[in-house]
């Protein structure tokens, strides 16, 4: 319990400070995003979610870490999507500065009181007769190499699928980085 | 509208996308992913977490490792570091996990209406109305059944129970009652030792199932593996095994020899050995095993002999075996200690290994095994009289079923009961008949701890969340109703805490603690206790050469290895799980010999109707050679009149058949005399591979009609031509028609007539088909030699 309620108060802090990271990155002098407000969310690409999460406000203009909330990457085949609790950490405090976002706000502090969790759509899914173990690529290509795959999540106001996912796909960047391309690697 | 517009429309809409794929085209199904609220403690998604618990699903406490994905436990091992099990667990541990997800649990409180239906009630409601019944029945007779608590639970009802001047009643169907005894009678102390099969070099076992059901079965199944190999840091001598039982049971069909001793003369056969023993001076036996001499001189092995229906030469070589193997281990139990003599008989192999002075050696004294909380059946039954005359107003049931184990006497006098509560987490019989459920969570989602042998402090904690939030433990449930402040998890750190300052060797207690959880309790070595002959010794002398017990036994009820005393019949993995020696599965059955069988002219299947003095039941035979001629034998564990879909009116309670009386030693005895009626009824025998021709198991003794042209064969190619199934033979039913002119199916040369005594449905399918009366001599030389 102490865990859990140390990971939401965490969580709050990093909302409250958010500015902290923000301020490192720019020592880095990397150019600071605006997400842009959208206005026709039909134009977008990839499913419409159960709630408009914004990649593009959360990865990009806040610049939070992929696993803030994908914390199990590292150690898992499996990313992880964050719990409710962890939404709800952070927006416990924050209700957002415009009326849109207060909207969809709202879809998450309504989901966490009635402890509906939201159904997301998934997007990049695997035949069952393929594992794809997420530590081990991210053990080689570090933190930060999402986007290799994923594409640039930090720019998406919608996630949509970027690879296609496919054999030839996955063979193609085993080839070129002269790693196993052994059938069992893969299908076991 | 054309092709391609249509599939666009389709394909936009998820119905359509799931028809198209369900078709082989189009995208995958939509899939989604639903987060959790709070995250499961120490979850990883696509890893496993591993907890250490404790195997609640018999007497015996193995450790457990509980494998969790995704805060879900998926599968239950043994724990390596548990002295007891070793890191293996049994079918019956493994099934722990179909409790836990049983789809007939009881969610919620319930209590009866007013017209006997179910009211689910909060638990505020429910915990008040018992609260307010408990303080009804003060003073006019409060009694709460358990099953065996060894640890904190136990004692925190045994508390209470005094706090209100109510008393606990231990039940266990199973609960070893004869060998607590015999061994009050032999020596003096009512215990159970351990049995050190490992460092044995001759066992010898007196119908006790070690391998099924008889005291801690995995166990002893690792020791005997290591004292029956050849492997390990021994030379190279196997130790042997012998088997006395009436019946071959999965134990006895491990054994390297088999004796089928008249029913009731196994511990006559001990005595005769221990003569042998001491008056050929083959053991160094204690000094005061002398006093027996004069008693066992009447016991020679030719004078007892024609008694026990085995050759004097061979109980000379048995005892000569046994004392020459320098390691020699009697253990009685099973059928043996379930006759209204069991105790003695127990008490009659304790002297056959003290004259071998294995006392101290192979039997253990000392780690005992934890079963003085077992209670005695003597007590239950004191109990159905102290209800059926009204001097119970409130009756509590944990963990224990004796509507069903016990279904005349109990379920009789539960009506005289003012208000009966049940804790369990499934209606069974006894929850059933009660006035309020408040149902438990299962061993797997609570706290508990347990003392499985003397040394041994076994803690069981939750591996998962609750799978019905709304089940409450019910150590909380007494705790809150006794008024007394904090949960169950404190109730037993307070008790652990006892603990650390003996064993805590100066860590502080959270460190101790979860060391303890981790390692799935603590494991220390009790000290070994000598024992010397009791006072009771000579006495089970002189029962011995007076007694006939030959003359009691027709039926005998033994354990079946899966369903236990019934409470694994909801489970269907042990539903499914063929019994190892009948491979039957899903239903009961009776054992008959081939010879029994060939004179009351019995095929497989065939439904009797068996009668006691105290109940009647229909069981379909079973024809084996592993029984003795003038025995029958039937297994408990199905014919529930309630317990779930799985369990549920299934075949026949074996239980009905059994006397309600105790007999002297306190036990209940599981042989009674039978009458014998054919109803004319018949079932098909659930057994793997008798279902039908294309089976991928073929029956072994399956032969081919058209090719042999109706010749028996030879044994040898009878093996040879065990013939490949063919999945264009259809099912057996139709091969059957092999033998009727009428059908078509008669030119069809190459299918399989089955004269495999497992599958008598393929000779009742037609009825022209003539029964075989008598058993050809080819099949009563091939199973009756392949059982010798």
């Amino acid at each position: 319990m102490t865990k859990r309620s140390g990971r939401a108060a965490a969580g709050v802090a990093v909302a409250l400070f958010v500015a902290g990271p923000a301020a490192a990155q720019d020592r880095q002098a990397t150019p600071t995003y605006t997400a842009p407000v959208i206005s026709d969310t039909g134009k977008l690409a990839g499913p419409r979610q159960p709630i408009f999460f914004r990649h593009d406000v959360h990865a990009g203009q806040d610049k939070i870490p992929c696993l803030y909330c994908h914390n199990t990457v590292t150690v898992s085949s499996e990313p992880g999507i964050p719990a409710l609790q962890t939404c709800f950490g952070c927006h416990q405090m924050i209700a957002g500065s415009t009326p849109a976002h207060q909207a969809e706000i709202k879809k998450v502090r309504e989901a966490w009181t009635a402890k509906k969790p939201p159904e997301w759509i998934r997007i990049h899914a695997l035949p069952g007769f393929v594992r794809f173990p997420h530590m081990r690529h991210i053990k080689v290509l570090g933190t930060e190499s999402c986007s290799t795959c994923h594409g640039d999540v930090r720019t998406m106001p919608q996630v949509h699928q970027f690879a296609t996912l496919k054999m030839g796909w996955c063979i193609n960047c085993h080839v070129q980085r002269q790693v196993s391309r052994d059938c069992t690697l893969c299908h076991y | 509208m054309d092709r391609r517009r249509f599939l666009t429309v389709l394909g936009a809409t998820s119905g359509g996308a799931a028809a198209l794929s369900a078709c082989g085209i189009g995208p995958e199904p939509t899939e989604h992913l639903v987060p959790y609220i709070v995250p499961p403690e120490e979850q990883i998604p696509g890893t496993a977490t591993y907890y250490a618990t404790t195997c609640r699903e018999c007497a015996a406490g193995c450790g457990l490792h509980a494998k969790v994905r995704e805060g879900r436990v998926i599968k239950l091992e043994g724990n390596p570091e548990s002295p007891i099990n070793e890191g293996r667990l049994c079918s019956r541990g493994q099934a722990a996990l179909q409790g836990l997800y049983n789809p007939d649990r009881v969610t919620e409180p319930m209590a009866r209406g007013p017209n006997g239906e179910w009211q689910r009630l909060t638990w505020d409601e429910a915990l008040g109305r018992l609260a307010a019944k408990v303080k009804d029945a003060r003073g006019r007779g409060i009694v709460f059944v358990t099953g065996l608590e060894t640890g904190s639970f136990g004692d925190l009802v045994d508390s209470w129970m005094k706090e209100l001047g109510g008393r606990r009643v231990a039940y266990e169907p199973f609960a070893f009652e004869a060998l607590r005894e015999g061994n009050r009678l032999a020596f003096g102390t009512a215990t159970v030792p351990f049995y050190d099969f490992a460092n044995a070099r001759y066992i010898m076992s007196f119908g006790a199932d070690f391998m099924e059901t008889w005291l801690s079965p995995v166990g002893y199944q690792n020791g005997f593996t290591r004292a029956h190999s050849f492997d390990g840091d021994r030379d190279a001598a196997m130790a042997k095994f012998v088997y006395v039982a009436p019946r071959l049971s999965l134990t006895g069909m491990s054994a390297d020899e088999w004796i089928a001793a008249q029913p009731g003369t196994e511990g006559v056969l001990a005595l005769a050995m221990a003569h042998v023993i001491l008056s050929e001076r083959l053991a160094p036996a204690p000094p005061d095993a002398a006093r027996l001499r004069d008693g066992l001189a009447t016991l020679a092995p030719e004078k007892v002999a024609p008694f026990i229906g085995i050759d004097a030469k061979e109980i000379r070589r048995l005892a000569r075996e046994f004392a020459g193997s320098k390691g020699g281990l009697a253990v009685a139990g099973g059928v043996a200690a379930q006759y209204a003599t069991g105790a003695q008989i127990v008490a009659d192999v304790n002297l056959l290994n003290y004259v071998a002075g294995q006392i101290g050696k192979t039997v253990k004294f000392g780690p005992n095994q934890a079963l003085e909380g077992a209670g005695s059946f003597k007590a239950v039954t004191d109990l159905a009289t102290d209800m059926g005359a009204g001097k119970v107003a409130l009756l509590l049931v944990h963990g224990a079923n004796p509507g069903h184990s016990l279904p005349a006497a109990f379920s009789q006098a539960l009506g005289k009961v003012g208000y009966k509560v049940s804790f369990s987490s499934y209606l069974d019989e006894s929850a059933a008949a009660s006035d309020l459920v408040l149902p438990d969570l299962h061993p797997l989602e609570q706290w508990n701890d347990s003392r499985p042998r003397a040394g041994i402090y076994a803690l069981q904690q939750p591996v998962m969340q609750p799978v019905f939030t709304n089940a409450m433990h019910a150590g909380d449930v007494l705790l809150r109703v006794a008024g007394r402040p904090g949960t169950f998890n404190d109730y037993l750190q307070s008790r652990w805490k006892e603990l650390h300052q003996r064993f805590g060797k100066g860590r502080d207690f959270s460190e101790f603690w979860t060391d303890a959880l981790q390692h799935g309790g603590l494991y220390g070595e009790a000290p070994s206790q000598p024992v010397r002959l009791g006072p009771g010794a000579l006495e089970t002398l002189a029962w011995a050469i007076g007694g006939n017990p030959a003359e009691q036994v027709t039926l005998i009820v033994f354990p079946s290895m899966a369903l236990h005393d019934g409470r694994g019949a909801n489970k269907p993995w042990l539903q499914e799980l063929p019994d190892p020696v009948s491979k039957i599965t899903w239903h009961g059955w009776v054992e008959v010999h081939p010879e029994t069988a060939a004179k009351w002219q019995l095929a497989n299947g065939d439904v009797l109707l068996l009668k006691s003095p105290h109940g009647a039941v229909r069981a379909p035979v079973w024809i084996t050679p592993g029984v003795r001629p003038d025995v029958l034998a039937v297994p408990t564990g199905q014919g529930h009149k309630a317990y779930g879909r799985y369990a549920k009116d299934r075949s026949f309670n074996a239980f009905e058949l059994l006397d309600d009386k105790p007999t002297a030693f306190g036990g209940r005895a599981f042989a009674v005399r039978v009458s014998v009626v054919k109803t004319g009824d018949h079932r098909r025998l659930a057994t793997p591979g008798s279902r039908a021709a294309g089976s991928s198991k073929p029956c072994r003794s399956r032969r081919r009609v058209g090719s042999s042209r109706g010749r028996i064969p030879s044994r040898r190619s009878r093996h040879r031509r065990t013939p490949r199934t063919r999945s264009s033979s259809g099912p057996r039913r139709s091969t059957s028609r092999l033998h009727s002119a009428t059908t078509p199916a008669r030119s069809r040369a190459g299918g399989w007539r089955s004269t495999c005594r497992n599958a008598p449905a393929v000779r009742r399918a037609s009825p022209r088909v003539t029964r075989r009366t008598t058993w050809p001599r080819w099949a009563r030389s091939w199973w009756c030699g392949a059982a010798k």
